[in-house]
C-alpha cells in the first residue's frame, strides 16, 4: 500500500502527508472500515482457484488454478450470456442516459414550485414499486389480451407475444427500466444544478441567451462534473444487470437475448463446487468492469478535463 | 416579447411532457392502491382500474392490527434513523479529503475505494466476518454497520465537494480555521442537497432492505418491517399448507401484495417532501457575497 | 477435520459395538445406571466394560431418557402457524420422552438460506428437518452420513423393511455409497398434480366422465376438444406454473422428461440397463405434437408458458378456462374462489399416454432430516445414537407420527377400537371441522410441516377429504407404478463435469420445447434439433452417466 512512496522520491510526498496530515486523519477511520468490511472478505475470492465444495473452509481445499476460469470460458452459452449483457446493459445507457439528463433539465424549468415538487415526487413512484409487481405488471400489459396488443388490434395488427419472443425482450428491459428509473435518476442532477450560481444564468440571461442556450452553456457545464461521474461509473456497471428484474421476466422462449451473466450463473446453480464456479465468473466480470470504468476515467478526463481520480 | 410568447408556448409543451408523465407513472400506483382496497372477486376478476371495486379494508385491517407489525415499523424506523446517521456521517467524513486535488495520496485512495465497487467477498465470506468474527448476529450492528459506507455514495459525495468554489475556504483560512473547521462550518452547510440527497439514498436502501435482516437477525422481534412484509407476500404466493381457507385468507391472498407495498413505499414517498427543502437553487449567491 | 472423527468414530464404535450388542433385542432395555446424556467424546472413551442404557428405545418402544435432554434443532417456522412456546407438542414431546429442543428458529421464508448458512459456515444445529436437496451439502462435510448409524433405529428399519423401501433409498445413495439424509417415508406414493376441470362444464358439454380414470392424453383431448365446441371460448387449458407441471405429468407418459422433472433429460432403460438421452428421440417428437396440437387448436393458451400464475387462476376463477393444473390441497382452495357458484371441480387421474398409464408420482420419499457433525463431535457416538434413537422414534414410529399429526389422545383426538382417529369437534384441521375456533396447528402446534409428514397410508388418508381419498384411490387403483431409475452416482468431480454439460444442453432442450410447441419452431425442423442436441453433448453425458453406472452398479444391487 505505501508503495507508491518507493516509486516517487521518498521526501517530497512525506513531507506532503505531513503538512496535510490534518486532512488525511479524515480516513483513518473510513479506510479501516473499507479493510475490514469491504477487503477483508475478498479473500474469500481464492476459491475462484481452489476447489470449494461447501463447509466452513471458505478458502477451499487445493489449488486447481485456472479450471474453474476455463469452464466458463469454453462455454458457448456462457458467451451468449455475456453478448446479452453487453446488448442490454448499452441500450439502456444509451436510451436512460439523456432521456434522464433531458427530464432533469425540463423539471428544472418548471415555473410553479409546486407543481415542481408534485412532479419530483410522482416520477420518484415507480422507483419504490418492487419487481416482482413490476414485472406482474408488464406481462399483464403485454399480454394477449392486454392493453398494448388491444391498442394492436384497432390499427388491425395481430396480436404480439411480446414476453415469448426474443426480439423484443431488449425493448421490454429498456421500457421497463426507463419507467422505473428516469425519475429517481433525475434526483442527482437536480442536486447539482442547485448549486449553479444564478448570477451565471442572469448574466446570460442578459446576453439574450434562449433557454436552450442556458441549457448547454450554464446548466450542463455547472453540472458537468456530476454528469460525467455518473457516466463513468455506469460505463464500468456494464457487466451488471437487473439480476431480479429478467429472472421475472424471462423464460426459455426468451433465454437467447434475455439471459445475461448472472442469470446464467444462477441457473448454474449454487451447488457444491459451483460455489468456486461463479466466483471466477464474478472476478472475470469485476475485471472487465475496472477496465471499463478506467477507460471512461481517462476518455472522461482528456475530453472534458473532470473524471474520477 | 419574443420571448415571453415562446416562453409560454415552451412552459405549455414542458406542462404537456409532464402530465404525460405523471399519468404513466402515477397510473400504476392508483391502480395498485385501487387493487389493495378491492375485494378478491374484483381483482380476480380483472375488473379494477382507477378506482376500487366493492371496497374492503380487509388486508389493511388484518395486517395493521397485528401489533407485530407496527413493532417491526418502529424497528425500521430506529435501524433507518441510526444506520442513516451513521452512513451519512461516514460517507461525508471520506468523501471530503477524496475531493481535494492537491492531495496526492488521493490517486490511490480512490481506485481503493471504487475497486470494492468491482470486487466483493461473496456471501458467505461476508457471513462469517459479521456473524462469527465480529459477532454481531441478532443486533442492529449488523444491519448498520456492513453497508454504512457504499463506494458509490463516497464518489458522489466527493465530486460534490470538489464542485464548491475555493474562494469560500481560503477566505476561512484566512480566518483562521483549521481544516476541521472549515469542514464542518464551511463545506457542510454549503453541502445541503448532496447530504440530502445520499441521505434519501440510505434511508430508502435501508428501508427496503430485508436480506441482511434475513442473515443475520434471528429474534422475531428485531424484524425491520421489510423482512416482514415480504414474508407475507411471500405467503399468499405459494398454496397454502394449512387447512381451512376460511373467507380471510381468499381476501388477502388476492390483495396482500399490493397492500403491503402501499405500506411500505408510502411513508418513504412522504419523507421526500423534508428532503426536498434542501434542493432549493440559488443557495451560492449568499455564501459567496457573504 | 473429516478424518479425525472417522479415526474417533472407529474407536468408539468398537466400544460402543458392546452396548449396542446388548441391547439389540429391539426391546424393552435395563435402566442402568445414570448417565448424562450430552457427555462427550473424552467420557465415553473410557467406559469400557458393557455401558447399561439410559434410556428406553426400540421398535415400538417410547424413547424414554432417564435424564432430561437438550437437543439443539432447526425450526421451520409457517407463518400460517407461527412458533409459540407453550405449544401442547413441546410438552407433549416433553412427557413421553424427557426431550427437549434447543431451536433455531427462522422463517420458513428464509430456511433454506439460513440452513446453507449455518451448515457452511460449521454452526449447525443437531437436527436438521425440512431438507428438500441434501446433495449440496455432502462435500463440506457438515452432515453425518447417516446411512452409517440407521442400523440404529428400530422404528426406520421396520418402516423400510415393511414398505420396500430400499429401492426408493438408493435414490439418496451419493459418490460414496452411503446417503446423508433421514427421508420422510410414505408407504404408498401420494396423488400429486393433475389436472383440475370443471366438472359441470365437461360434462355438460357432453364428455362421459365415467371413464376418466383410463383416459389417455388423446381421450382428454377430445374431451377438451368438446368442451371448446360447448362454451365457444377461447381457449380451454390456460396453464400455471409456467405450464412446467403439465408437461412434467405428461411427459412421464411418453417416456421423455420436460417442466419440472427435466432433470437432466435421462431415462434408465431397464431392459438394457443404461442410460439414454430422452428428449430428442421420437418419443420427444410425439411428445412435443401433441402439445403442439392443443396450441394450434386453440386448446392450449400459449401464454400458459410465460404468464403469471395469478393471470392463469384469474381466467379459472372467472370461467374464461376449464382446466388447469393443480394438486388437491389447491383444488379444495380453488372451489372457494369460483365466480360462478354451481361450478364443480374435479381433479381427473393424470392421463396415460403412449408408455402406458403410469404412475407419474413414483417418489415415496420426501423432505427428511439431515444430522450435522455437531452433534457427532458435542454428543459423542453414544449420546449421538441416543439422539438418533429419539428421531427415529419420532419421526419414524406410529406413536411418534400420530403424535406429531394429531396431538394427544383424549385431549385433542379420540380413538375408536379399529383405531381410526377423530379429531375433537372443536379443533379444526385442514377442512376437517370447518367451522371449529381452535386450530390444531396455530393454538396446539400439532400438524405442523417440522414434524408430521411421512408414515402409513392410513394416516395419510386420516388426513383427507372424501374428495383427496377418491383421487388418491383413483390414481393407485388404476396406474401402473414406474420403476425407480438408479441415482447416477458421481464424485463430486465427476458431478461437476456432469453439471457443466447438463445445464446449458437442458436450457438448449427447454428453449426448443417450447418452441416446437408453440410452433415457434416447425416440425419439420425436428431432426436439426435431434442433431443439435447432440453436438450440445447429450452423447457425451450419456456416454459418462453409463461409465458411472457401470462403475457403481455392484453398490446399487444391478
Amino acid at each position: 500500500m505505501e508503495g507508491s512512496s518507493k516509486v516517487f522520491e521518498v521526501s517530497p510526498l512525506w513531507k506532503h502527508v505531513r503538512k496535510e496530515w490534518k486532512l488525511y486523519s479524515f480516513l483513518v477511520l473510513p479506510i479501516i472500515y473499507f479493510l475490514i468490511f469491504k477487503y477483508a472478505p475478498m479473500i474469500g475470492n481464492v476459491i475462484a482457484f481452489r476447489k470449494y465444495r461447501g463447509g466452513p473452509d471458505f478458502l477451499g481445499t487445493e489449488w486447481v488454478g485456472l479450471q474453474y476460469f476455463k469452464m466458463f470460458m469454453k462455454d458457448p452459452t456462457f458467451w451468449r450470456a455475456f453478448t446479452n449483457n453487453l446488448v442490454l446493459s448499452i441500450s439502456y445507457l444509451i436510451v436512460r442516459f439523456p432521456l434522464t439528463l433531458i427530464f432533469a433539465l425540463l423539471i428544472n424549468e418548471i415555473r410553479r414550485l409546486k407543481l415542481k415538487k408534485f412532479v419530483q415526487t410522482v416520477s420518484y413512484l415507480p422507483h419504490f414499486i418492487s419487481m416482482v409487481i413490476l414485472a406482474g405488471m408488464v406481462k399483464e400489459m403485454l399480454s394477449a389480451a392486454g392493453p398494448i396488443n388491444a391498442l394492436l388490434g384497432h390499427f388491425g395488427v395481430e396480436p404480439i407475444a411480446f414476453i415469448s419472443l426474443p426480439q423484443w425482450f431488449p425493448t421490454i428491459y429498456v421500457t421497463s427500466g426507463i419507467w422505473q428509473g428516469l425519475g429517481w435518476g433525475t434526483i442527482l442532477y437536480l442536486a447539482a444544478m442547485t448549486g449553479i450560481n444564478t448570477e451565471l444564468y442572469e448574466a446570460a440571461r442578459i446576453d439574450g441567451a434562449s433557454r436552450l442556450r442556458l441549457a448547454w452553456h450554464v446548466t450542463i457545464p455547472g453540472i458537468l462534473p456530476t454528469i460525467m461521474t455518473l457516466l463513468v461509473l455506469d460505463i464500468g456497471g456494464i457487466m451488471g444487470s437487473n439480476f431480479e428484474k429478467i429472472l421475472l421476466l424471462y423464460n426459455p422462449l426468451t433465454y437467447e437475448s434475455a439471459d445475461v451473466i448472472s442469470t446464467y450463473v444462477y441457473r448454474m446453480g449454487i451447488t457444491g463446487g459451483n460455489f468456486s464456479y461463479a466466483t471466477a465468473v464474478g472476478l472475470f466480470e469485476g475485471v472487465i468492469g475496472l477496465i471499463l470504468v478506467t477507460t471512461a476515467n481517462t476518455i472522461s478526463k482528456k475530453t472534458t478535463k473532470s473524471s474520477l481520480w | 416579447m419574443k420571448e415571453t410568447s415562446s416562453s409560454r408556448i415552451f412552459q405549455g409543451i414542458n406542462a404537456l411532457i409532464m402530465t404525460l408523465v405523471v399519468f404513466f407513472t402515477l397510473y400504476p400506483f392508483v391502480y395498485l392502491i385501487a387493487q389493495s382496497f378491492s375485494s378478491e372477486a374484483a381483482v380476480y376478476g380483472g375488473k379494477v382500474s382507477f378506482y376500487p371495486v366493492d371496497f374492503t379494508a380487509l388486508t389493511y385491517k388484518v395486517i395493521l392490527s397485528k401489533p407485530d407489525f407496527f413493532h417491526y415499523y418502529g424497528n425500521t424506523i430506529l435501524y433507518a434513523a441510526v444506520g442513516t446517521l451513521i452512513a451519512v456521517t461516514a460517507t461525508s467524513v471520506m468523501a471530503y479529503p477524496l475531493s481535494k486535488d492537491k492531495l496526492r495520496l488521493n490517486k490511490f485512495f480512490i481506485p481503493f475505494v471504487l475497486f470494492t465497487m468491482y470486487f466483493g467477498g461473496g456471501l458467505i465470506p461476508n457471513y462469517i466476518l459479521v456473524a462469527k468474527t465480529l459477532d454481531m448476529r441478532d443486533t442492529i450492528w449488523a444491519l448498520v454497520i456492513p453497508g454504512a459506507i457504499s463506494a458509490f455514495n463516497v464518489i458522489l459525495m466527493k465530486t460534490f465537494f470538489a464542485s464548491l468554489p475555493n474562494e469560500l475556504e481560503e477566505s476561512a483560512k484566512v480566518d483562521g480555521l483549521d481544516v476541521y473547521g472549515i469542514f464542518l462550518r464551511i463545506t457542510l452547510p454549503l453541502s445541503k442537497p448532496i447530504l440530502a440527497t445520499i441521505t434519501l439514498f440510505v434511508i430508502v436502501g435501508i428501508w427496503n432492505s430485508w436480506f441482511d435482516a434475513s442473515l443475520y437477525i434471528q429474534s422475531k422481534e428485531k424484524w425491520p418491517v421489510a423482512l416482514y412484509l415480504r414474508q407475507v407476500i411471500e405467503t399468499a404466493i405459494s398454496p397454502t399448507e394449512i387447512g381451512a381457507s376460511s373467507e380471510q385468507a381468499n381476501q388477502i391472498a388476492a390483495t396482500v401484495k399490493s397492500a403491503a407495498m402501499v405500506l411500505t413505499s408510502l411513508p418513504i414517498i412522504c419523507i421526500y417532501p423534508f428532503v426536498q427543502k434542501y434542493f432549493v437553487q440559488g443557495m451560492m449567491i449568499g455564501s459567496v457575497k457573504g | 477435520m473429516k478424518r479425525f472423527s472417522r479415526a474417533m468414530g472407529i474407536i468408539l464404535s468398537v466400544m460402543v459395538v458392546l452396548s449396542v450388542m446388548a441391547a439389540c433385542s429391539g426391546n424393552n432395555n435395563g435402566k442402568g445406571n445414570n448417565k448424562p446424556a450430552e457427555s462427550n467424546a473424552a467420557t465415553n472413551a473410557t467406559q469400557s466394560e458393557k455401558p447399561a442404557e439410559d434410556y428406553a428405545f426400540g421398535e415400538d418402544v417410547t424413547f424414554h431418557s432417564n435424564e432430561p435432554v437438550k437437543y439443539s434443532m432447526m425450526y421451520s417456522d409457517h407463518e400460517a402457524y407461527p412458533y409459540k412456546q407453550d405449544w401442547r407438542l413441546w410438552s407433549a414431546i416433553k412427557e413421553k420422552t424427557n426431550v427437549q429442543f434447543d431451536l433455531a428458529i427462522t422463517a420458513r421464508t428464509e430456511y433454506e438460506n439460513q440452513k446453507s448458512l449455518l451448515v457452511n459456515s460449521g454452526d449447525a444445529p443437531y437436527i436438521i428437518p425440512k431438507t428438500y436437496e441434501e446433495g449440496a451439502f455432502v462435500a463440506g462435510g457438515q452432515i453425518v452420513p447417516i446411512s452409517d448409524y440407521v442400523q440404529y433405529m428400530p422404528n426406520y428399519q421396520k418402516a423400510v423393511k415393511n414398505w420396500g423401501m430400499e429401492e426408493d433409498l438408493k435414490a439418496k445413495l451419493q459418490a460414496d455409497g452411503k446417503y446423508y439424509v433421514l427421508p420422510g417415508m410414505w408407504e404408498a406414493p401420494g396423488g400429486g398434480y393433475s389436472y383440475i376441470i370443471r366438472k359441470d362444464i365437461f360434462e355438460k358439454a357432453g364428455v362421459d366422465l365415467s371413464k376418466e380414470a383410463t383416459w389417455t392424453y388423446e381421450d382428454f383431448y377430445a374431451a377438451m376438444k368438446k368442451v371448446k365446441e360447448f362454451t365457444g371460448k377461447k381457449y380451454v387449458l390456460s396453464d400455471e406454473f409456467k405450464g412446467e407441471s403439465t408437461l412434467n405429468i405428461a411427459a412421464v407418459e411418453y417416456g421423455v422428461t420436460a417442466g419440472w422433472g427435466k432433470a437432466n433429460g435421462m431415462r434408465f432403460n431397464h431392459n438394457t440397463n443404461q442410460f439414454e438421452f430422452a428428449d430428442n428421440t421420437q418419443d420427444f417428437k410425439d411428445f412435443v405434437s401433441y402439445f403442439n396440437k392443443l396450441i394450434t387448436e386453440g386448446i392450449m393458451d400459449p401464454e400458459s408458458f410465460t404468464q403469471e400464475d395469478d393471470a392463469a387462476k384469474s381466467k379459472f376463477f372467472k370461467g374464461d378456462t376449464f382446466v388447469i393444473n393443480g394438486n388437491y390441497q389447491l383444488l379444495a382452495d380453488y372451489q372457494t374462489k369460483m365466480e360462478d357458484p354451481d361450478a364443480q371441480l374435479y381433479m381427473i387421474t393424470q392421463p396415460g399416454g403412449p408408455k402406458g398409464q403410469l404412475m407419474v408420482e413414483t417418489s415415496r420419499l420426501e423432505n427428511g432430516i439431515m444430522i450435522s457433525q455437531n452433534a457427532l463431535k458435542d454428543l459423542g457416538e453414544e449420546g449421538f445414537i441416543k439422539m438418533l434413537r429419539f428421531v427415529d422414534w419420532l419421526w419414524y414410529s406410529d406413536e411418534g407420527q400420530t403424535l406429531s399429526l394429531w396431538g394427544v389422545e383424549g385431549e385433542t383426538y379420540t380413538k375408536d377400537a379399529s383405531g381410526n382417529i377423530t379429531l375433537n369437534p372443536d379443533i379444526t384441521y385442514n377442512g376437517m371441522n370447518p367451522t371449529a375456533t381452535k386450530l390444531l396447528n396455530a393454538d396446539y402446534g400439532f400438524g405442523g410441516g417440522v414434524f408430521a409428514y411421512g408414515g402409513t397410508s392410513k394416516l395419510r388418508m386420516s388426513k383427507m377429504t372424501d374428495g383427496e381419498k377418491d383421487f388418491v384411490s383413483r390414481v393407485l387403483n388404476n396406474r401402473e407404478p414406474r420403476k425407480l431409475a438408479p441415482p447416477i452416482m458421481g464424485t463430486p468431480d465427476e458431478s461437476e463435469q456432469l453439471n457443466l454439460i447438463s445445464k446449458p444442453l437442458m436450457d438448449f432442450v427447454s428453449t426448443m420445447t417450447l418452441k416446437f410447441i408453440t410452433g415457434q419452431e416447425k416440425m419439420e425442423n425436428f431432426d436439426k434439433y435431434v442433431d443439435q442436441v447432440k453436438a450440445n453433448g447429450s452423447d457425451r453425458y450419456t456416454q459418462m452417466a453409463n461409465e458411472i453406472f457401470g462403475k457403481t452398479k455392484s453398490l446399487l444391487g444391478y
